[in-house]
């Protein structure tokens, strides 16, 4: 029996050691360490339950052999207890943490807080830019907190579009003069749902304008200034339930901004999504098994830029046009040209095949023929 | 911390985001990768406007297709793939049919004679998938007995207009022709057309001949004869086929000579004491100029196309290697660094490459390089390839090419300075040291 709590105290001493040094070996990142050790100390002090039953034993066999798995031996009987005050004095820097592992859920957040904040500052700026893109509509009705009012009144936005869109109009035109009125309506009346919605709204179309160059929907509802376009011209708002009317004005307050937005950028860009690389690889692939080079030409010196135009089908409308030429003489260019242009021309066969709904981000396109790797082969 | 990550890694992709999102104008494609295979061409039967030019018609656009075919940058098209024929020289091009074909350039002509046997080659050249015409039509007129030399000019225009460089159709080769075995081989001076035809001798077998070279405008040729003995340079009028010593001196050996650009001058080799110097020779006066002074073997010297320079070899260093000196002498700056022994360097018409013989290893080889001695490029590798001549046009590479053993034998071959196309030249018998002319006026 001697032999057997010999034995096993043994295993306790080292295995006590093991989780000690493995606290020691976490303190150099101590945010790690608080986590793995608080899950080990969990398991181990179930694991430990039974052997504490034999702590007078251990007394007796910790003595004969290494006064550190003495100290090491305590120092883990004191964790399940009250670690902190017994492990504490021995072990200055390592003990603490250890200690510190109980408290664990508590704080591994404390710290990770800091550090986390740390880099939170860049975290806010970081998804402020990426949700300015989504969600810029958002963060601006947070601070005001409207949206608590405006959530319960918008339980049933479920109707025909077309009536929202003619409400639109009318809300917006009672909506300004609350707003005149905003800051007393809100001061006095604010626990009153119904002059919380209505002042939200004037706040909402205060939002609209500053909305559209951050919505990246403007095609999401193209056809509705259409809609609305004709809706001023029939006033069949006046019929329309009142409480829809505010659910409407504020959604179409939305819609107007987008539409706005979608209105300002469309001339700027081609609409649509831009070709995935997928697709410019495609098209790139496929003039390129076309594009005959001479090698040992002087018109392998010369870097052209031609400009085309594709109908719907994918096909050259009108011209291939130079639009610039460098590193050869006119001759060498003009063989350059040729050799490109013959290029786009063999391989658009039937077309060259590209997505349709992207026609407007490909009817146009500037194809650069640069031979400088193949003069390599 | 995983949050903190994720963000920063949305954070970088923001920009790449935006980038790929702000297509402002045109989509914009960079290609870098081609194909490099012959340009397919269709050259159906010249149209025959008179009587009795049916034959000639069709034989020129024979040799018009064999010229550009041979080039390796062309392809041509069989007849039978022809969807429509060319039946009329005014006709309009039906470019869906020979698009059908993927023929992309088509060359369409018309031959007639007059009453006094003079023959009319007109031509046109078209981009089918561009639907035009490349450049405008054009007309040559000469002798019955020149069609080919029409067709020539035909395929030199034709070629000129896709590639946009010079031709070299119609152009000649002269060279040394070789009959009988090793050990008693006979050789003598021959002149044909760069294709093989019309081949002429201008010496007979009595006496060894070497390194004929063109004059710059193709009606003289210089060589080296044994006749005497020794090797003596020798001045040939190729229309004449007379000659006459261009440098005898006595207790002296001569070779290795090649005109200046303009012509008037000669440099070549002279061999006194067992010192080997090139010198430069005014051909009409008589005057004479050393142009090097080393203790050692320079020769094979060849001007660059302004004149100005000369490239040679030497084994001043030790192994012979090249270098370029000014054209009247003067420091030389070594050009060639590589391994091995690097020979008959000659100066490209465009001045852009020198070509030479390398020999390394065992092995020879045709090569180019850059004046300054950079990008070297060997082009052909075999038992023996030596004696590099360019094209006119500076594009292709003629060279000797010998085979092993006691039956062994020398062969013209051509190899595109891209490093494509090798094939032999068609000669009767053996032939070596070819030198191309300039092209024909």
């Amino acid at each position: 029996m001697h032999i057997g709590h010999y034995i096993s105290g043994i295993g306790h001493a080292v295995l006590v050691g093991w989780v000690l040094f493995g606290g020691a070996m976490r303190s150099d990142a101590p945010e790690v360490e608080v986590m793995p050790v608080a899950m080990v100390s969990e398991e181990e002090f179930a694991a430990l339950s039974a052997p504490q039953t034999g702590p007078a034993p251990e007394t007796e066999v910790a003595v004969p052999e290494t006064p550190e798995a003495e100290e090491d031996a305590p120092a883990m009987q004191s964790v399940p207890d009250d670690p902190v005050e017994q492990s504490a004095p021995p072990e200055s820097a390592e003990a603490p943490q250890a200690d510190d592992t109980p408290d664990a859920p508590e704080a591994p957040p404390e710290r990770a807080v800091p550090e986390t904040e740390q880099n939170m500052p860049d975290m806010p700026e970081a998804p402020g830019e990426d949700d300015a893109a989504r969600l810029l509509p958002a963060p601006q009705e947070a601070p005001s907190a409207p949206a608590p009012r405006v959530a319960p009144t918008t339980v049933a936005p479920p109707d025909p579009e077309a009536r929202i869109d003619d409400e639109m109009r009318e809300a917006t035109k009672p909506a300004e003069e609350p707003a005149e009125t905003q800051s007393e309506e809100q001061e006095a009346t604010a626990p009153e749902a119904a002059a919380d919605e209505i002042v939200t709204e004037p706040k909402r179309e205060e939002a609209a304008p500053v909305a559209p160059s951050r919505s990246l929907r403007p095609k999401a509802r193209p056809s509705r200034p259409t809609q609305t376009a004709e809706s001023p011209e029939t006033p069949a708002a006046p019929d329309s339930p009142p409480e829809p009317d505010r659910e409407d004005a504020v959604n179409d307050a939305l819609a107007e901004a987008m539409n706005e937005a979608g209105q300002d950028e469309a001339p700027a860009r081609p609409a649509g999504p831009p070709l995935s690389r997928g697709e410019r690889d495609a098209l790139r692939v496929a003039v390129q098994d076309c594009w005959v080079v001479d090698v040992g030409s002087r018109a392998a010196d010369v870097t052209v830029t031609v400009g085309l135009s594709l109908d719907r089908e994918g096909r050259v409308q009108g011209d291939i046009r130079l639009i610039s030429a460098s590193g050869g003489g006119d001759d060498a260019a003009r063989t350059a040209f040729q050799a490109a242009r013959r290029a786009v021309l063999r391989c658009q066969k039937g077309g060259f095949d590209l997505p349709a709904e992207k026609y407007e981000q490909w009817r146009d396109i500037e194809m650069t023929f640069n031979p400088e790797n193949m003069r390599r082969k | 911390m995983i949050r903190i990550l994720f963000s920063l890694f949305l954070l970088a992709m923001l920009p790449l985001a935006q980038v790929a999102a702000a297509q402002d104008g045109p989509l914009r494609i960079e290609i870098t990768e081609g194909v490099i295979e012959p340009l397919p061409f269709a050259a159906p039967d010249f149209v025959a406007e008179s009587d009795g030019a049916g034959d000639v018609a069709r034989n020129i656009a024979r040799v018009v297709a064999a010229d550009l075919s041979g080039t390796g940058l062309f392809r041509e098209v069989p007849a039978s793939a022809f969807i429509s024929q060319i039946t009329s020289f005014a006709s309009p091009v039906q470019y869906a049919d020979w698009k059908a074909i993927n023929a992309q350039a088509l060359i369409t002509g018309a031959v007639s004679t007059g009453t006094d046997g003079r023959l009319e080659v007109k031509f046109r050249v078209y981009d089918v998938f561009a639907g035009q015409e490349l450049g405008s039509g054009l007309r040559f007129t000469g002798t019955t007995e020149g069609w080919r030399r029409i067709a020539h000019k035909v395929a030199d225009t034709v070629y000129s207009r896709i590639t946009g460089e010079g031709g070299y159709f119609d152009s000649r080769v002269v060279f040394v022709s070789e009959t009988g075995p090793k050990d008693d081989r006979r050789k003598r001076l021959a002149i044909m057309d760069y294709d093989g035809a019309n081949l002429q001798y201008l010496t007979d077998s009595s006496s060894i001949v070497l390194a004929p070279r063109f004059s710059p405008t193709g009606d003289r040729v210089l060589y080296t004869s044994y006749e005497t003995g020794f090797p003596r340079i020798f001045l040939l009028d190729v229309g004449s086929v007379t000659r006459r010593a261009l440098e005898d001196q006595p207790g002296t050996m001569s070779f290795a000579p090649r005109f200046s650009p303009d012509g008037r001058d000669v440099v070549f080799s002279i061999e006194q004491g067992g010192n080997t110097d090139i010198w430069r020779l005014n051909i009409e006066s008589g005057e004479r100029q050393q142009l090097t002074y080393a203790p050692s073997i320079e020769t094979a010297p060849s001007f660059s196309p302004d004149g100005n320079r000369i490239v040679f070899e030497s084994d001043r260093s030790g192994t012979q290697q090249l270098y370029i000196m000014p054209a009247n002498g003067g420091e030389a700056e070594r050009i060639s660094f590589g391994q091995g022994r690097y020979g008959t360097p000659v100066w490209s018409p465009r001045g852009d490459l020198i070509a030479f013989t390398k020999q390394n290893k065992g092995r020879f080889h045709i090569g180019v390089m850059r004046t300054d001695g950079s990008e070297e490029r060997l082009l052909t590798a075999s038992f023996l390839d030596e004696g590099p001549t360019w094209a006119p046009n500076g594009r292709v590479i003629m060279f000797t090419r010998e085979t092993q053993g006691a039956t062994g034998s020398a062969s013209l071959y051509s190899v595109d300075v891209s490093g494509r196309n090798l094939k032999r030249v068609d000669t009767p018998g053996s032939g070596s040291d070819p030198s191309w002319s300039p092209l024909q006026d």
